[in-house]
């Protein structure tokens, strides 16, 4: 590997030192929304395949919360976003 | 014959003109959130986004309000001109049909949060095993004697009817 290409190779290493933080969007369960609705806006919102959005759905039901995704705040609280578009109570969480 | 078929990026509809009077009223009952200072449906529909944090809750507020508000008045706008013109022409396209979907449950979280069932969230959590919250135990009266929360259960029909073929168009049935 020639010298002039080391440069390139510090910033990867300080970027993995640096990653950015990861917060969990909470979806909680309620007494209205429906679980195949709920299974539909999983699939479709946060690309669930139909068996992660089954067992989302029925974690929510059965435990009252689930952690639906993980991701930087600002993209986890595009999600939360979403899914309040959506009618979900969805919170966010330091992960 | 069923209310939604799917054909391909399509679903067809087939409701009764009673039905569609009835859907007639729910852009004015969505329009009507927040309308009165204590609409228990307004703080059902924007739950707060850090539970315990009030200034980050106020925060994301700030930043997605108007756009949630506009995203919402979107969808009641796309219900209200495919229902017009479902007579002449009942079919939905996926995009329409998403605001639907959006719609009929928006609808019913607003008549079930202006008739008291508010459970669920973190403080139910907290509270009670999630397993006793139900729409049926909740309601007194019982939900049959109620029109509103009749409809509630007849726009939760409607909306697991066209759930179903939505998922059915994704290749996997119900």
């Amino acid at each position: 590997m020639s010298p002039a290409s080391r440069p390139t190779e510090r910033p990867v290493a300080e970027l993995q030192t640096l990653r950015l933080p990861m917060w969990n969007v909470v979806v909680w369960n309620d007494p209205v929304n429906l679980m195949s609705y709920v299974v539909w806006v999983f699939r479709t919102l946060l690309g669930h395949s139909r068996e992660e959005a089954t067992r989302l759905m029925l974690e929510v039901h059965h435990r009252g919360r689930a952690v639906v995704a993980s991701a930087p705040r600002e993209h986890a609280e595009m999600n939360a976003y979403r899914l309040h578009h959506h009618g979900l109570w969805a919170t966010l969480e330091e992960g | 014959m069923s209310r939604f078929t799917a054909a391909g990026q399509k679903v067809l509809v087939a409701l009764e003109p009673e039905e569609v009077a009835v859907l007639s009223r729910l852009p004015a009952l969505l329009g009507s959130v927040g309308a009165a200072w204590d609409d228990p449906a307004q703080d059902r529909l924007n739950p707060e986004a850090y539970p315990g944090d009030l200034i980050a809750s106020r925060e994301f507020s700030r930043l997605t309000e108007k756009e949630l508000t506009e995203a919402r008045s979107a969808d009641r706008e796309r219900f209200a001109d495919t229902l017009h013109r479902l007579r002449e022409r009942p079919v939905l396209h996926s995009v329409e049909a998403a605001a639907w979907v959006r719609v009929l449950g928006e609808a019913r979280l607003v008549l079930a949060a202006r008739h008291g069932v508010l459970g669920g969230g973190p403080a139910a959590a907290e509270d009670d095993p999630p397993e006793s919250v139900d729409l049926v135990e909740l309601t007194e009266p019982p939900p049959e004697t109620d029109p509103e929360l009749l409809l509630v259960d007849y726009l939760g029909s409607l909306q697991d009817d066209l759930v179903g073929e939505l998922l059915t168009g994704m290749g996997e049935g119900t």
